[in-house]
């Protein structure tokens, strides 16, 4: 299967006249490696470079570090970069007096999400520490983004007890599909889909609007996660969805 | 102007039925050929799964038939420590491979339980070194579940300091965490190259273009179990000059093979 992606990708196009909206990347420093190029003036400018328009995002020192200074990370560039970044406040289990000021203070700096990694943290996540996060979510009609959510059957129980909040599976699967499928305010992402098929795979499994791009960056380069895409066995329509137009509609901008 | 096509060069395929496998892959050459067609990848270097699984000797003759006929298809064989006698005399091993226009070797340590150490595989890296023989070194446990960072880098500081005419070549499943570690080594041995499908890292091409340049760089896919997609992409957009993208997509890679000597 051939067609305009397809084109963009042998020929290394970047993709300036597709919406493109990154629903899960990364900004600042990390102690797991360098990053080169990874300040946030640099990533801007690769965005601008790849024509990506947008991205959803939180620090790496939200998820290994001090959360709050991380969520300032993320602050500092959507007061730089305005239009171009939507942020998601980092939380951590361990502060649990902190979650809900923490979380007043970002949506006051116009935070639109929130990120959870409580692998990272040593944490489970399906555990209970994390239902202020979901109820606040829910109250403000925010988006949350985890890393993992344990198990579909407490994914699909978030879903239906907390409707206004959104829910994203945030790295490539289809073992979440009947949840997706099944209520309105779950989403899947397609970060770290770099098996042989995944896209494919993701969506055969469920609705194509249900899927949205998300590239890792700056933990993954943006090429590497937008290639199986752009390559992908599926029509252009449902590449141009899952690239933009289907966070557009989840983010209800 | 439009640039020209890169012509890819793939130096991390398998064919064959392995140990694990996921639905939705694929085992045949036949197949593998149609997603080279699909990916644009001109050529490809090829492993059998029981090269990597079972034993050298029946992947190795296997991986011949396999390639046989398919002029863009480039035999890959596996070698193992040489006191068991179950291979040739690693001199007899490299003419043979020669012979059979084989031009590259993987050595997967820790799938056949073998350390990097001189003792132990010094005198087939002397003979690989001899020949110029582009050697892969594969750490994982498996093609399928690689885990993370599985370089004893010590070893493969050892290696290059002991075998300086040997082209090492660097093939994970993942690495990218290494690469503080990874600097050090790619100054110090200049020898020393990197395949990318293991090499995740957030403008690394751009990093080791301009710190060491192109030519420390191989494309490699790892298919059947990855997305070429993701290395092709990296490739295809990275922010370097045209000639260094001709190198890593794949000159740099026949120009070792064609060093490659009797």
């Amino acid at each position: 299967m051939s067609g305009k992606f397809h084109e963009y990708a042998m020929a290394g196009e970047p993709l300036r006249d597709e919406l493109v909206i990154d629903a899960h990347t990364h900004l600042g420093s990390f102690n797991f490696y360098h990053i080169p190029d990874g300040d946030t003036d640099s990533v801007v400018k690769e965005m601008d470079r790849l024509g990506v328009d947008l991205a959803c995002t939180f620090a790496f020192a939200g998820a290994n570090s001090d959360f709050v200074y991380g969520n300032d990370v993320t602050a500092d560039a959507m007061k730089r970069y305005p239009g171009r970044f939507i942020g998601f406040a980092v939380m951590n289990p361990h502060y649990p007096d902190e979650m809900i000021p923490e979380l007043e203070r970002c949506l006051g700096l116009g935070f639109h999400g929130i990120k959870l990694i409580a692998a990272y943290q040593n944490y489970p996540e399906d555990g209970p520490a994390f239902i202020p996060a979901y109820r606040f979510a829910h109250e403000n009609r925010l988006i949350v983004l985890s890393h993992g959510w344990a198990r579909p059957d407490f994914l699909d129980g978030l879903a239906k007890e907390y409707p206004n909040a959104t829910f994203i599976i945030g790295h490539a699967s289809s073992d979440y599909a009947d949840v997706v499928k099944n209520r309105p305010n779950v989403y899947q992402c397609t970060c770290a889909a770099l098996s042989f098929g995944d896209i494919e795979r993701m969506v055969a499994a469920m609705p194509v609007e249900k899927i949205v791009y998300g590239s890792d960056f700056t933990d993954l380069p943006m090429p590497f996660s937008f290639g199986p895409i752009l390559y992908a066995r599926i029509p252009d329509d449902a590449k141009r969805a899952i690239l933009g137009l289907n966070a557009k509609t989840m983010l209800g901008i | 102007m439009k640039r020209e096509r890169l012509s890819f060069f793939d130096a991390n395929c398998m064919v064959g039925r392995c140990r694990l496998f996921r639905p939705g892959s694929f085992y045949t050459t036949e197949r593998l050929l149609q997603e080279m067609e699909h990916f644009g990848i001109s050529e490809a270097l090829v492993t059998h799964a029981l090269s990597r699984e079972n034993h050298p000797l029946t992947g190795n003759a296997a991986i011949l038939e396999e390639v046989s006929g398919h002029n863009n298809l480039h035999a890959v064989w596996s070698a193992l420590p040489p006191r068991s006698r179950e291979l040739p005399k690693p001199h007899n091993l490299i003419v043979q491979a020669l012979e059979n226009d084989v031009r590259a070797i993987r050595l997967f340590p820790r799938q056949y339980f073998f350390p990097l150490a001189e003792w132990c595989v010094g005198t087939l890296l002397d003979e690989l070194e001899e020949h110029r023989i582009p050697t892969f070194i594969d750490p994982d446990p498996d093609f399928v579940n690689y885990g993370s960072d599985n370089f004893d880098w010590d070893k493969i500081s050892e290696v290059c300091m002991n075998h300086p005419g040997l082209p090492v070549i660097l093939s994970a499943g993942r690495f990218r965490t290494s690469n503080r570690t990874l600097y050090q080594l790619l100054e110090k041995h200049k020898h020393l190259r990197i395949e990318l499908s293991g090499y995740w890292l957030y403008r690394g091409i751009e990093f080791i273009c301009r710190e060491f340049g192109a030519g420390r760089l191989i494309f490699g896919t790892r298919m059947p179990v990855r997305d070429p997609a993701c290395t092709i992409a990296m490739v295809n957009y990275a922010e370097i000059s045209d000639e260094e993208k001709r190198l890593i997509a794949g000159d740099n890679l026949r120009k070792l093979m064609k060093e490659a000597i009797w």
